[in-house]
């Protein structure tokens, strides 16, 4: 073992031109002395093809404009929205609350869906069985807000905004994505613009119509979607565990979804509308191959 | 003080001094020269909106780090296939003329056994023979230790070398 770490160190004195006379016709005679030689003489005779330096800078003003420094320069056109809008409480029973350390907290429960406008005039659409706070005092400084659940987001021009959750923290650099964050899942999609979506060790750059899956370990797999605009009318999966979709389904009718015969880690990918449960029953049921029996605010999966 | 990023002028500076270097970096990893142009000019462009708190002397840092972080982890699985411009002239010096070390056959396969190494494996060793950035410069770009970048290398060494054996065992 002492031998093979003589040998690697030799290597690298080796490449640092750091060999004694004795030293190098030692290693020159060693074993695999010929191969390295031939590997190194000829690598170090290649090259990348060279950037062309005058055209790429030239790119790179076209991409980065030369005006004031600007922390977002993406779509800056849809993020100018008229606060028109207050708050719209669209569901039943909302917490809003405002305690001593400036924290603002929105909260909705199963069934109920929440339009909040933010101290900047960004729009978040809070949807069921979801919580977001942030802090007021901070936000002239960092817009930064937490969620639990799922929300749509519409970001306005102005200092980094991020958006932490359970699995990872999204930064955004444009204007209109949206989160699904549940204890074993979470996606990022982005609608509009561009978002960073930082998880455990990485990041992933999400542009219009791509999105991304975090897994419990952290880790992340891309997806493109197909319909790029937002629609309220409908929740999207891609290749989400049934039971995350079951619980999504349940958040947004109200009602409780009763799956012990159902094996609901297998992936569903699709939407379900809502417009009624039946049809939104209908199609994770067609899809995926189950039946359902409705009794009153019960659904049993089987 | 005077040396701000956000002077145009010394924004090209280091356009010039680290742009070559940094795309190169990007496509030892992803395998496409378009891409890795992309990335290493959001890179710059991060460097500009963060002109006032980035000073000169740690711009390449920040860009190679930034850069690192936008690389965009779903390509990480694809196969990278990297070609490179060769020297197509004989080598005058032969070390051991039993082995045909210098043939077409012999490039094509180094090639392929660059693009085989691990990440992190290929970028240091290429970042080292063919930008020609010395160990600590690398270190210190990718902010480990220069021991480590040691280890990658004489294991990229050996892992190509494991390669070439097989190529000549082919051969006989």
């Amino acid at each position: 073992m002492s031998n093979t770490r003589d040998h690697n160190e030799t290597i690298i004195r080796w490449l640092n031109g750091e060999l004694s006379e004795d030293e190098f016709a030692n290693f020159k005679k060693s074993d695999g002395y010929a191969q390295y030689k031939a590997i190194l003489d000829e690598t170090d005779s290649w090259s990348v093809q060279p950037l062309d330096m005058a055209a790429s800078y030239k790119k790179l003003m076209d991409k980065r404009g030369s005006g004031e420094v600007k922390v977002i320069a993406w779509y800056q056109t849809s993020a100018f929205r008229v606060a028109a809008v207050l708050l719209m409480l669209l569901g039943a029973l909302i917490y809003f609350t405002v305690d001593s350390s400036a924290i603002v907290k929105y909260k909705t429960d199963l069934a109920e869906t929440l339009e909040v406008m933010l101290p900047d005039s960004s729009q978040v659409y809070l949807g069921p069985a979801s919580f977001l706070s942030y802090d007021r005092e901070a936000w002239d400084d960092v817009r930064q807000i937490d969620l639990e659940g799922m929300a749509y987001f519409e970001v306005t021009h102005g200092n980094p905004f991020e958006v932490s959750f359970g699995q990872g923290t999204v930064v955004v650099h444009g204007t209109a994505f949206e989160i699904k964050s549940f204890d074993d899942y979470a996606s990022v999609t982005c609608y509009d613009g561009k978002v960073e979506v930082v998880a455990g060790d990485s990041s992933v750059m999400l542009t219009r119509g791509k999105g991304v899956k975090i897994n419990l370990r952290y880790k992340m797999r891309a997806f493109d979607f197909q319909n790029s605009r937002w629609s309220e009318n409908s929740t999207r999966f891609n290749q989400a565990p049934l039971s995350v979709v079951l619980s999504s389904l349940a958040a947004r009718f109200g009602v409780s979804v009763t799956s012990d015969e159902v094996d609901t880690k297998r992936t569903f990918t699709g939407a379900f509308t809502h417009s009624s449960l039946e049809d939104a029953l209908n199609t994770v049921c067609t899809t995926m191959g189950l039946t359902y029996e409705k009794n009153g605010d019960t659904v049993i999966l089987q | 003080m005077d040396n701000s990023i956000c002077e145009e002028d010394i924004y090209h500076s280091a356009y010039e001094a680290h742009a070559g270097k940094l795309r190169n970096f990007m496509y030892y990893r992803c395998g496409d020269l378009d891409k890795a142009e992309d990335l290493m000019q959001e890179a710059f462009i991060r460097l500009w909106e963060n002109c006032k708190k980035v000073i000169f002397e740690k711009a390449k840092s920040y860009l190679f780090t930034t850069a690192n972080r936008l690389f965009l982890n779903q390509i990480e699985h694809e196969k990278v296939v990297l070609s490179f411009e060769k020297y197509s002239q004989p080598q005058a010096e032969v070390e051991d003329p039993e082995f045909q070390l210098r043939g077409k056959e012999f490039k094509a396969a180094l090639e392929k056994a660059i693009a085989d190494l691990p990440t992190s494996q290929r970028e240091v060793f290429l970042m080292n023979r063919i930008d020609k950035m010395p160990f600590e410069e690398i270190a210190d770009i990718q902010g480990v230790s220069v021991s480590a970048v040691h280890k990658k290398i004489y294991k990229a060494l050996d892992r190509l070398r494991k390669s070439v054996d097989e190529l000549r065992n082919r051969k006989i």
